[in-house]
This record gives C-alpha cells, structure tokens and sequence, in this order.
C-alpha cells in the first residue's frame, strides 16, 4: 500500500507536467473547425434573429389588423351615422322648403336612409358579434344559451330601434331563426364536442343572413343606381337636346360674271346705234333669314331655315331685237309706222331676256326693197342704256355644326346643302322715271343646289340670347341658268351675323 | 496538453484527435472560464473532460483484460529514472482502455474513486480494483524495461 502510494507519486511527478509538442496541422484543424463553427453560430444567430423580426413583424400586424378592423368598425358605423343624420336634416329642411318637392324626394332620400341605416345596422351587429363571440370564449358552457338568448333578444331590438319607419326593417327569415333555435336544443348535447358554439354557429348564420341581405341590398342600390344614373343622362341628353331660333343678316360679295356670259351677251348688237349688251359686275342683295337649330349633342347640331336673296345682274348698252319678222300696217309714209308687235328679247350673262313691251322706245324701221305697199319684214330693234335683271332666291338650308370649343366663347366649323328656289325673276328697262319692268329671264331655272361650308363663332350675350357671327362660303352646285351659252354656277362669300335664342 | 491527451489515448492519432476536439471545446465554452483559479487548470479539465466522454462513447463495451496470472514485481523507485516520460507514456499507452483511464484519473488526476466511479459509470470496487490491476501492469511493464536495460529485477512489487 506504502509502496502503491510511492509509486503514484512517482508516476504523478514524472506524467503530470509531461508537455509534449503537438503537430502543426492540429492547429490548423482547430482553426478551420472554430471558423466553420462561428460561421455556422454566426448564420444560426442572424437566421434566429431574422426568424425572431419576422415572427414578432407578423405578430405586431395581426395586432394591428385586429385592432385596425374593430377600429374600423366603428368608425365606418359613426361615419355613416352621420352621414345618414345628415341625409335627415336634408330631407327634412327640404320638406319645409318645397312642399311639391317632397313626394319625389322623400321616396328617394328614404330609400337612402334606409340602406344607410342597414348598413349601420349591419356594422353594429357586426361588432356585437365580434363581442359575443370574445364573450362565448371567455364564458363556453352553460352561459352559452344565455347568451344565444341575449344575442337575439339584442339583434330584433337593435333592428327595432335602427329602423323605426318600417314595420320590417330587415327582412328577417324567424323560420331560420326558429330551426337554428330547434337545431341548438338537438345539439345542446354534443354542444362541448363541437368546434364551434351553438352560439358563434348562430352568430355565423345570422352574418351569413347579413351578407345575403347585403347583396340584395347592393343589388337594389345597383338598381337604383342605373336608374340615378340614367335619369341624370336623360336629362342630360335634355340639355343637349337644345332648340334655338336665330335671325341673320348677311353680306355677300359673289364671283365674276358667269363663264361665257358676256360673249352671249355680247351677241346682241344693234347695227343701227352700233351697241352690243355689255355686262356689268355681278351682285347679291344682302341676305337675310330665319334659322332653327337642334343642339343634338354639346358638339353636334343641326340647322335649318329660310334665307332670303337676291342677285343683280346689269347691262349697259343693251339692244333689245325681235327676231321675227313684223307685219306693219304703213300709216302716214313708209317711215312712219307703229309696231304691233309684242314679243322682243335679248341676251344677257344669265341667258336669254324676254322683254314685254317696249312700247317706250322709237322704233326704226326699214322698208324692205320690193316687198308690197302693205307688207313689207322689218328688222326691228331698239337700245336702251340699262337693263337689270334681278333673281330672288328662297335658300332652304340643311346645316351640320360642329362646336371646336363650347364656352362662353364658341368656335364651330359649319357646312351644309341648300337648296335655292326661285322665287323672283324680272328685268328692268331704263333708269330714273324711264324704268320699267320688261320682262323676265327665261332660262333662269326654277330651283338649284348649294354647298355652304363656313365658321362661327358664338358669343353668349345672356344664359339663353347670344351673338353669332360666320364667314361662309356658298357655291351653287348645279348652274342656275339652263342655257346652254353660259355657265352660271356663281361662288358667292359672305358674312353673317345675327342673334340666336335658347329654348 | 498534449501530453494529458497522450496519457488518455491508446495512439497518437487518437490523442491529436482528442487534442484537437479538447480545443474546439475550449473555444466553444471559453466564456464559461470564470476567472477562478488557473487557466491552464481549467483547460486540463476541459481536456480531461472530453477524453473521458470520448471514452465512454467508445469503451464501454470494452472487456476487461484478465490480469489474474499477471505478475507483479517490486519497482524500485529509484530506478524510474532510467526510463523516459516518453517510455513511461508508451506503457500508459499499452494499457487497457480503462485500467488507463482509472490510472490517469486516479494516479495523475488525483480523482477519488467516487469521482472515478461517476465520470465512468462504475463502482468504486470496481475503479480501486481497475487501479490497482493498472498499477500491476504497469510496474511489471516497468521491470520489463528496466531489465531490458540491465536493470532488471532491481524493483520489487
């Protein structure tokens, strides 16, 4: 045993502060092991604390969305509270303003109310279901009836209380009610191995009750929606819809002569006075008018009316001819005779002139060499200084309107056919107390057709009178003239300004 | 440390493993060092630590080697001299898996029996009796070397 104890001591000595050298790539191993490990504590560590950051982000949102919905609401119930307490005292003053008013919108704003006052109704139960259901948590078991009992004895008086004008404010299916109070006692027994309550399953029921009311009232709101909706386009199809009634007055400033007009006029010559017809300027009286316009769309109208004018046409020199030959009876010597004849014409820019009577002028006449003493063809003619020949026309327009810009200030571009009734074709001999009514032009036609593009502008003078004022450009499409010598298609530019009244 | 290590390993490859192990448990467990008493202690322990729980994953299924017709001379003690800490490792090292760890703990360590019976998950009977077998063998195994030295039967159990 002494020996056993030298011995150990002997060994202790000799082993226990035996140092050895260990081999280098221990260290290394160490190294690599201890890096690897920090890296993976490292990555372990950032993983738990991103895991933790998750964790608790996810946890603060539920808390908040929680809190958010409840909060929610009730904001959403005191908001349409209000909104619904307003709609009120806007029914009601307008009851004592307007006592004709009150039929239309009573109706109107009642149904407003009414599903205003739902939704309250709604959102309240809601959050009085949120509240039963922490109480049925909190209280499982035989509080749980009473409370079913209480809920619905809560739900009818809140109903009551939301919706006094009705006798049914909410359509109430008492049948469910009823069979899910039946349905309760049957499972009363299996209540406490249920995951749901009786009492959150009546809750979830009358929600799901909710939320089908809620689309029938959505669905009546939709209704009455696209009826609101479509009130308001009717009327405003009404105020676009607009008739007005104008007078305008205008000055024209037509083309040239017609093309070949002058030739032909020029063919008549008197060989006596050496004259020929020589045309003058063309003009157009101012033009003057009615119009009516149908205001289809805020951009789009269309115009009618009734448009007075007038074209002139002068010739100075004008020889006026018969072209038969005239029977004369010889009174008092050869040269001295008096025509019978009644039938003379000439020639003009717009055609052949037929005059009546020329009974004001001298006639000179020739006797024929070697004709009877009785009987002899003259060639007859006489000049007269100044021929005018006028053409009335009664214009019929069909106008589209386009508005560019409708403010106070409107800008539109115009353009439209018309067509130009003759209504008016004389010719007038002489001038000062000599002049007289000759005749007509003969080929004028009776009716003819134009084009007028233009552009207006539209001043608002009042809500219902405005100024107007338009360049127009007018061209008659078909020539107002059959005959064949000349070409009368006149362009004719003009300015009319006039007022027009809104209906 | 590596000697601790030696002393507590069959071969040198398992004493580096258990060095290097007994360092990554160092770095690991570093901040439980509480600044009481020697650091160098405390690392021995953490050394002593993890080959003894290397040992009981590997040695438990271990048999004990019959030692009953072992022959135990006497050890002079002051010829232990002639040997090296390094031949004195070497016979440690021959030892049985647990005769070497009950001597270690017990010789070296200065463990009590109790201790040594916990740490192994023995009896103490059986720990003095693993004892006092590693004692027998390795005087014997001492005698050996001493006479292979010419120093031969100079110690006596």
């Amino acid at each position: 045993m002494k020996d056993d104890l030298k011995f150990d001591k002997l060994m202790q000595s000799r082993l226990n502060n035996l140092e050895l050298e260990p081999p280098g790539h221990i260290w290394e191993n160490v190294d690599a092991a201890v890096s690897r490990r920090r890296r993976v504590v490292v990555w372990w560590r950032s993983a738990g604390v991103a895991a933790a950051v998750i964790v608790l982000a996810l946890v603060i949102g539920q808390l908040w969305n929680q809190q958010g919905d409840i909060s929610n609401v009730e904001s959403i119930a005191q908001v349409e509270k209000e909104q619904s307490k307003e709609i009120e005292e806007a029914v009601s003053s307008e009851d004592i303003s307007s006592e004709k008013e009150v039929g239309e919108k009573d109706a109107v704003e009642g149904e407003v109310v009414a599903t205003d006052v739902q939704t309250e109704s709604k959102q309240i139960l809601l959050a009085k279901s949120i509240e039963a259901g922490n109480i049925e948590e909190k209280d499982s078991g035989s509080r749980g009836k009473v409370i079913n009992n209480n809920l619905f004895d809560e739900i009818r008086e809140e109903l009551s209380q939301l919706m006094p004008h009705q006798s049914d404010p909410m359509p109430i299916d008492n049948q469910l009610l009823a069979d899910m109070e039946l349905e309760q006692a049957r499972k009363s027994k299996q209540e406490t191995e249920d995951f749901l309550t009786e009492a959150e399953k009546i809750i979830v029921a009358r929600n799901l009750q909710f939320m089908n009311m809620d689309k029938k009232v959505n669905k009546e709101r939709k209704k009455e929606k696209k009826v609101e909706d479509l009130q308001p386009r009717k009327q405003k199809e009404r105020r676009t819809d607009i008739w007005s009634v104008g007078v305008q007055y205008g000055k024209s400033d037509p083309s040239n002569v017609s093309q070949g007009g002058r030739d032909y006029a020029a063919a008549s010559y008197d060989s006596n006075a050496g004259s020929r017809n020589s045309v003058k300027e063309l003009k157009v009286t101012n033009s003057m008018g009615v119009s009516v316009e149908l205001r289809r769309s805020k951009r789009l109208s269309f115009s009618s009316g009734i448009f007075y004018s007038k074209f002139n046409q002068g010739t100075n020199g004008t020889t006026v001819r018969s072209n038969y030959s005239a029977l004369f009876s010889g009174k008092g010597g050869l040269n001295a005779v008096e025509t019978t004849a009644t039938q003379w014409s000439t020639q003009s820019a717009w055609g052949r002139v037929n005059i009546k009577s020329p009974t004001n002028e001298k006639v000179q006449s020739s006797p024929m060499a070697g004709a009877p003493e009785d009987l002899f063809t003259a060639n007859i003619s006489y000049s007269t200084p100044v021929m005018d020949q006028q053409a009335e026309y009664l214009e019929l327009p069909l106008m589209v309107r386009y508005r560019l810009v409708d403010k106070k200030v409107a800008f539109s571009v115009v353009g439209g056919m018309s067509a130009n009734f003759l209504i008016g074709n004389n010719v007038y001999l002489g001038s000062g107390a000599a002049r007289f009514n000759a005749g007509s032009t003969s080929d004028l036609k009776d009716i003819s057709y134009s084009g007028t593009v233009g552009f207006g502008m539209n001043y608002g003078l009042f809500s219902n009178l405005s100024f107007n004022i338009e360049p127009k450009l007018k061209y008659f499409i078909s020539p107002l003239s059959d005959n064949p010598h000349v070409d009368f298609q006149p362009w004719v530019v003009g300015i009319y300004a006039g007022i027009n009244y809104t209906f | 440390m590596f000697g601790v290590c030696y002393r507590y390993s069959a071969t040198r490859e398992e004493a580096e493993d258990n060095l290097q192990d007994s360092f990554i448990k160092i770095f690991e467990k570093i901040d439980s060092y509480g600044y009481k008493g020697a650091f160098e202690g405390w690392m021995r322990r953490v050394v002593v630590n993890v080959c003894l729980a290397k040992f009981r994953n590997q040695n438990q299924a271990l048999a004990i080697e019959d030692l009953e017709n072992v022959e135990v001379e006497s050890l002079p003690e002051d010829k232990m001299d002639a040997l090296s800490e390094q031949e004195l490792l070497t016979i440690i090292q021959e030892l049985p898996p647990r005769y070497r760890m009950v001597f270690n703990l017990y010789v070296v360590e200065e463990y009590s029996h109790k201790e040594i019976a916990t740490e192994l998950n023995i009896s103490e009977g059986t720990s003095k009796s693993n004892l006092a077998r590693a004692r027998m063998i390795v005087k014997s195994k001492v005698n050996e070397q001493l006479r292979l030295k010419g120093e031969a039967n100079q110690f006596s159990a």
